[in-house]
């Protein structure tokens, strides 16, 4: 089929057997690729409730029928699996090139399952498709694997061509929060996607492909491009003749405002204005560590940041907003100089950022407010220390010292000291860089966000800002996005390339761009139907893996302590207004289930049997 | 004079792909002004109670950012004023 190269690759580690299977065409129309696809997968062939870090959890990584087809932000593979951080579903994402090369290579999506005996890494360069060894690789970072295996291909321009996907340490040493890393400096970085992977001993993947993608329609493709193009053009985010753009702040670019706001995260979240943000603002960056922007694959916009920390002889990519906010805000951190280190041991030991910053915040709330003794971390740990913030990251990534214990992740860190009211997120996963109780769409989003708080799975920070407090309409509109965004991340496409465009248009943008690539008959309802059908897939794995409504949840402090100060003083989030809205606009019961009427309408009937479903209208009314 | 004023991105107060309208204006804020007059869903959305720009908008003329201090800058014939939110996000 046009778009979808038409074949999987299935790695069975434990018997060291690759084997190349036919893509389910059915299935991939249906579910699209990439997320949704990858999620289908996973749902049918393993039980939800196996342990994510025991050879019976798969990881899939999974392209979507737009990747590497050139289209614009075209760069993004999936990382779909069990996760050992939340216990229910992971899905993360990332761009560069490795996604695209998969796809040149003739494949949609790797199965990884069982366990290999000893580290392994799979090499796949058209046609072959290898396991090699990896006990040399066990134990470097991801720079160094990356840098040893391209040593290895011996010739220049084979291993330049290479695109490599690893764990560091981390993943090896199963922190409930690593990431997988591609192109040293990308990743699919939230749920603990790269403890998967260590724990099927699998240290890397390296690609090479020389094929192509196929477009159904390419003057339709041509066009679609073009009118997403000219909405970039046309607006100030490509520009490179304006320091002020987001060519040169990049992602940073919105510290500065939100903390005026008073929504950035700030000390565990218990505020939201930090003293001292415009050191760490986008202009900062950019006026004194950035070395210059870096795009992936068939990207206008090159939001990447590559950076320099002079004093320190360290170069890399980073550090984006999120990783500013958490890393930075939460834990009271202004030094701008610390954050790019910890955010470059975070992509060298392969780790997220964001759960690496909530993990130290809560640390070190738990610390002042003395339920964290001295003699557990080794030294004091304080609001605002950036040294002990860069140590503790180092420390996690390699399960040394304190460290051992940061890496079971906030949740784990806050309840065995007793306080798990003081760990800032939903479903054990660490809120990103927006306070909830301000932003209530945004609250609402991390609470019913699959794979626990997350700020891409409905971007309701884009739509609110203008009216961060009320509530009126946002469950319908965040509703819709999660739909649309399931779409973007099962085609692969980088949401960042329609941000110029308007939500009127936006689906018909995003459907011109999926059904020019597929040809597969998709129109704008169908479309939105199948990015619906994913998150109630999503949702009815975590069902079955045990999720119940009172994981649909804030902590604490967003439901009962207001704002204590700045311009969004004394606000609460308003979770019990909203949620049953939610519910219901979904059509899922009071419970948060999918009633059977709803999975019928979305060709979810299978998938939703055995589960402990609501009552159909029909069986109520003859009640 | 009259310049083009763009506001980009999903809030943007009308269904077409690039959100534009050529307004009358001598400064940065007369321009806004007559913009949402053109499009008065985008009123409460760029301001505030008070009527000034939220803080979260940014703002360039032709391929310079201004700051929300400087809206009593002169606009030119001709001149390009673009709107649009702050990106965050990484």
């Amino acid at each position: 089929m046009d778009g979808w190269v038409d074949k999987i690759i299935r790695v069975d580690l434990t018997k060291g057997i690759c084997t190349v299977e036919d893509l389910d065409t059915g299935l991939a129309k249906k579910f699209i690729g990439g997320r949704g696809l990858a999620t289908k997968i996973l749902s049918d062939e393993i039980d939800p409730k196996v342990d994510p870090l025991s050879p019976e959890n798969k990881l899939i990584i999974a392209t979507g029928p737009s990747t590497g087809t050139g289209g614009l932000g075209s760069a993004r593979y999936m990382a779909v699996t069990k996760s050992p951080l939340t216990g229910f579903l992971a899905c993360s994402n990332a761009g560069g090139f490795f996604g695209p090369m998969l796809k040149f290579a003739g494949y949609d999506l790797i199965i990884f399952e069982g366990r290999a005996k000893k580290p392994v890494y799979l090499s796949i360069v058209d046609d072959a498709v290898e396991l090699h060894p990896a006990r040399h690789l066990w134990g470097k970072t991801t720079h160094q694997t990356e840098d040893i295996i391209r040593d290895e291909i011996g010739d220049s321009w084979t291993a330049r061509e290479t695109r490599i996907v690893s764990i560091g340490p981390a993943g090896e040493k199963l922190v409930r929060f690593a990431a997988i890393i591609n192109d040293k400096h990308r990743a699919a970085a939230r749920s603990g996607v790269g403890a998967v992977m260590g724990s099927k001993n699998l240290k890397a993947i390296a690609v090479r492909g020389t094929g192509e993608v196929t477009i159904a329609d390419n003057k339709g493709f041509q066009e679609a491009l073009l009118s997403v193009l000219e909405a970039n053009k046309k607006s100030p985010v490509t520009s490179f003749d304006d320091l002020g753009s987001y060519a040169w702040q990049g992602t940073p670019r919105g510290v500065a405002p939100f903390s005026k706001m008073g929504i950035f995260p700030v000390r565990n979240f218990q505020e939201g204005v930090l003293e001292g943000v415009d050191k760490i603002n986008g202009v900062t960056l950019r006026d004194t560590i950035l070395k210059r922007p870096v795009s992936c694959y068939s990207c206008p916009i090159a939001c990447g940041r590559w950076t320099e920390l002079k004093a320190d002889g360290l170069e890399g990519e980073g550090p984006e907003y999120e990783s500013i906010g958490l890393l930075g805000g939460s834990c009271g951190v202004n030094n701008l100089s610390a954050i790019t280190k910890a955010n470059y041991l975070c992509n060298e030991l392969g780790m997220d950022t964001i759960d690496m910053g909530g993990v130290i915040a809560c640390a070190m709330e738990l610390f002042e407010k003395g339920f964290l003794p001295e003699k557990d971390i080794g030294f004091k740990l304080n609001f605002g220390d950036a040294r002990a913030m860069v140590k503790l990251t180092k420390q996690t990534g390699l399960r040394q010292g304190f460290g051992d214990t940061l890496a079971e992740g906030g949740y784990g860190l806050a309840e065995k000291h007793g306080h798990p009211e003081l760990f800032m997120g939903v479903k054990k996963q660490s809120f990103s860089a927006y306070e909830p109780r301000a932003l209530k769409g945004r609250g609402l989003g991390y609470v019913t966000s699959n794979r626990g708080a997350c700020h891409m799975k409905g971007i309701m920070h884009f739509v609110e800002l203008s009216d961060p407090t009320s509530i009126e309409g946002k469950p319908t509109i965040l509703k819709g996005l999660q739909n649309l965004m399931a779409v973007h991340d099962s085609a692969g496409h980088c949401f960042f390339n329609f941000r110029a465009i308007s939500a009127d248009k936006l689906p018909e943008v995003v459907l011109a761009a999926l059904e020019s690539v597929t040809g597969a008959g998709y129109d704008k309802e169908s479309m939105l139907r199948a990015g619906e059908r994913i998150w109630n897939l999503e949702r009815l794995f975590n069902i079955r893996a045990g999720l119940t409504k009172k994981d649909d949840t804030l902590p604490p402090r967003m439901l009962k302590e207001p704002m204590p100060n700045g311009p969004v003083k004394g606000q609460v989030h308003e979770l019990e207004m909203m949620l049953p809205e939610y519910y219901q606009l979904r059509g899922w019961d009071e419970n948060g289930v999918p009633t059977p009427e709803k999975l019928t309408e979305l060709g979810l009937e299978e998938e939703g049997k055995n589960l402990k479903l609501a009552p159909t209208r029909q069986s109520r009314s003859k009640k | 004079m009259s310049a083009k004023v763009y506001f980009h991105g999903y809030i943007a107060p009308s269904p077409d792909i690039v959100n534009v309208a050529k307004v009358n204006g001598n400064t940065v804020g007369q321009c806004l002004n007559n913009f949402v007059n053109h499009y008065p869903r985008a009123k409460g959305v760029l301001f505030d109670e008070n009527g000034k720009v939220r803080e979260h908008f940014w703002l360039v003329i032709n391929t310079n950012s201004i700051s929300h201090e400087e809206l009593d800058k002169p606009v030119k014939s001709g001149d390009e004023l673009h709107i649009m939110q702050t990106i965050c996000g990484g």
